[in-house]
């Protein structure tokens, strides 16, 4: 069979001549968006969603990257709480693939079975699965439904002068933009980042190269990730196996055994191990064959003045563990909410300080935690692979040793527990919901707390009595519980982003207005 | 411990393990045992744990 790519068609955008290039002076935008990929769009909709004029520039003129990779194919359940302000989150439900079920194999034995979401009562699931172009797709179909977003094609910013003048290639030409503050989102090979002459904190190519093949087959039904260590059918190396739309599934190979890794990397070759795979009979077609290699990469500081760096701009890590493209997206929801609040008037330029000493400590603990699940999957050393083979062999024995087993620790909401902003004051049963953490989510009312949530700041009344527009959580109620509230009741104070900015024990109304005065007012410490 | 900090043992035993030339590698490993048995100072559990151990 010789393998027939690909049978997508992504959409194509209008090019229009921007104003700058048309004779008109727009002035300066309040802010200017380099990049229009998942960190890119999401912030363009948290700002443009509070009404910040926005000018987004992205060098193509359709989504997705990489021709038709899938690319970051699983959307953590904190993301899909995000798009679901932006009322897209349905829209990726329903076109991808849910799934909380894992499988890992060791060669061909399964060893374990596992579940990511333990309560059934939140209203997003673990992960849903879908390729990224249509995820971004979706992202730009919202965004041109926001008065406030100007989204330019073919618009690729090649220079920044002071950080805040940019100048944008068009195939009208080239022009100057002005902006008071500008977000790269541009990417691994971020031109902003480039010209601003921004350090890594910490930057290596890992030995270890893979291959995908995204391949489409018939009757496949399963939704259950496997992951395979080891396994003889790729000579050894490891295979990961999850299903995405359209009933196309992403395999990932690891090729770095193979003497001739460019040729493993070939549709033909793809094709070749699928067969032994799934059997020769099989039935499959395959949709995008390359190969990648990773690098773990951050920077020493996610802003420099009026220019913040977000996604593959800030950090980039292997894929385990789906912390990419979720990164990229949490990065937009703690920077979107506090830009809005300062071009608003409403708090004090400081507070965006807290983007990187919240933002940092997340991007270093998605470099650390998927640079070991690598590690584990495909050891580089000989001290790697004998403590890595130690705990497999006690792991297909004993359920203890699992825990251990790194198959990719998978994207959960980074909790700021450093954050300056945070305020706890009593003693709380549990650290679940402690100030930084993203708010848990369960049953409230007819819906789901994160939906009472909203887009601004909330407070919630742990007792039996609210103030107007706060929400009540009566005893009994499991978020009671899931809060860790002490029979006294309990004040919490969620932050724009849904993450848990202040707690106290007792109903205390000035607390709340207090902690979130201290927002407005943060002045960072000398 | 965690999650977080298993994924941090194993780089420090790793690293342990690749630092100790090739020929000393199994006296170190069970230096190791022997200073882990001695902190855990639970004679029945160290036993469990071998019989754990055994293939």
């Amino acid at each position: 069979m010789t393998p027939r790519l690909p049978p997508y068609s992504l959409p194509r955008y209008e090019y229009r001549k921007p104003p700058e290039l048309a004779g008109s002076v727009p002035g300066e935008y309040p802010v200017a968006i380099a990049g229009a990929g998942l960190a890119g769009l999401t912030a363009a909709l948290e700002l443009g969603s509070r009404g910040i004029r926005t000018v987004l520039l992205d060098e193509d003129d359709t989504v997705g990257a990489s021709g038709l990779s899938s690319r970051g194919i699983c959307y953590a359940k904190r993301s899909l709480e995000i798009f679901d302000r932006f009322g897209i989150a349905e829209r990726v439900r329903g076109k991808g693939v849910t799934w909380n079920d894992g499988e890992v194999y060791r060669g061909t034995e399964r060893m374990y079975r596992f579940n990511l979401q333990a309560e059934n009562d939140q209203k997003f699931p673990a992960f849903v699965n879908l390729q990224q172009f249509y995820v971004e797709e979706y992202l730009v179909a919202r965004l041109q439904q926001t008065p406030a977003v100007d989204l330019r094609w073919k618009s690729k910013v090649v220079d920044v002068a002071d950080g805040v003048v940019l100048k944008v290639e068009t195939p009208d030409g080239a022009y100057d933009l002005r902006c008071r503050y500008l977000l790269a989102c541009d990417g691994a090979h971020s031109a902003v980042r480039e010209r601003i002459g921004m350090r890594d904190e910490q930057s290596e190519l890992l030995e270890s190269v893979w291959c995908i093949a995204d391949v489409r087959m018939a009757g496949a039904t399963d939704v259950v990730r496997r992951s395979y260590l080891d396994n003889p059918l790729n000579e050894g190396g490891a295979i990961w196996y999850h299903q995405m739309a359209d009933g196309v599934w992403r395999t990932d190979w690891l090729i770095t055994h193979y003497p001739d890794r460019d040729a493993e990397a070939t549709p033909e070759r793809a094709a070749a191990r699928l067969r032994k795979l799934l059997g020769a009979d099989a039935q499959f077609e395959l949709i995008w064959v390359g190969p990648y290699r990773f690098r773990k990469r951050y920077l020493e500081r996610m802003r420099a003045g009026p220019v913040f760096f977000l996604g593959d701009a800030a950090a980039q890590h292997s894929p385990f563990g789906a912390r990419g493209g979720n990164r990229a997206i949490q990065d937009a929801n703690n920077l979107g909410w506090k830009l809005a609040l300062v071009l608003q008037g409403k708090a004090h330029a400081d507070l965006l300080e807290t983007y990187h000493e919240e933002r940092h400590p997340a991007a270093r603990e998605c470099v650390e935690h998927a640079t070991r699940s690598a590690v584990f999957i495909g050891p580089e050393s000989a001290g790697q692979r004998l403590v890595r083979d130690a705990i497999l062999d006690l792991a297909q024995r004993h359920a203890w040793a699992r825990a251990w087993v790194n198959t990719g620790r998978l994207s959960v909401a980074c909790v700021y527990g450093q954050s300056p902003l945070n305020i706890e004051r009593g003693r709380f049963l549990f650290t679940t919901a402690r100030p930084g953490a993203a708010a848990p989510d369960g049953r409230f009312g007819s819906g789901y707390l994160v939906e009472a949530l909203g887009s601004d700041f909330k407070v919630a009344y742990f007792g039996e009595r609210a103030e107007p527009d706060a929400l009540l959580i009566r005893k009994g109620d499991p978020l009671w519980a899931r809060y860790g509230v002490p029979d006294e009741g309990a004040t919490y104070v969620f932050r724009p982003d849904g993450h848990v900015l202040a707690r106290c024990t007792g109903i205390d109304g000035a607390f709340a207005r207090g902690a979130m005065q201290r927002v407005l007012d943060y002045r960072v410490q000398a | 411990m965690t999650q977080a900090e298993m994924d941090r043992l194993f780089d420090q035993l790793a690293a342990l393990v690749d630092a100790t030339p090739a020929p000393e590698r199994e006296r170190m490993l069970m230096r190791l045992v022997v200073g882990l048995a001695e902190a855990l100072g639970d004679y029945e559990r160290i036993c469990e744990i071998i019989r754990k151990t055994r293939k």
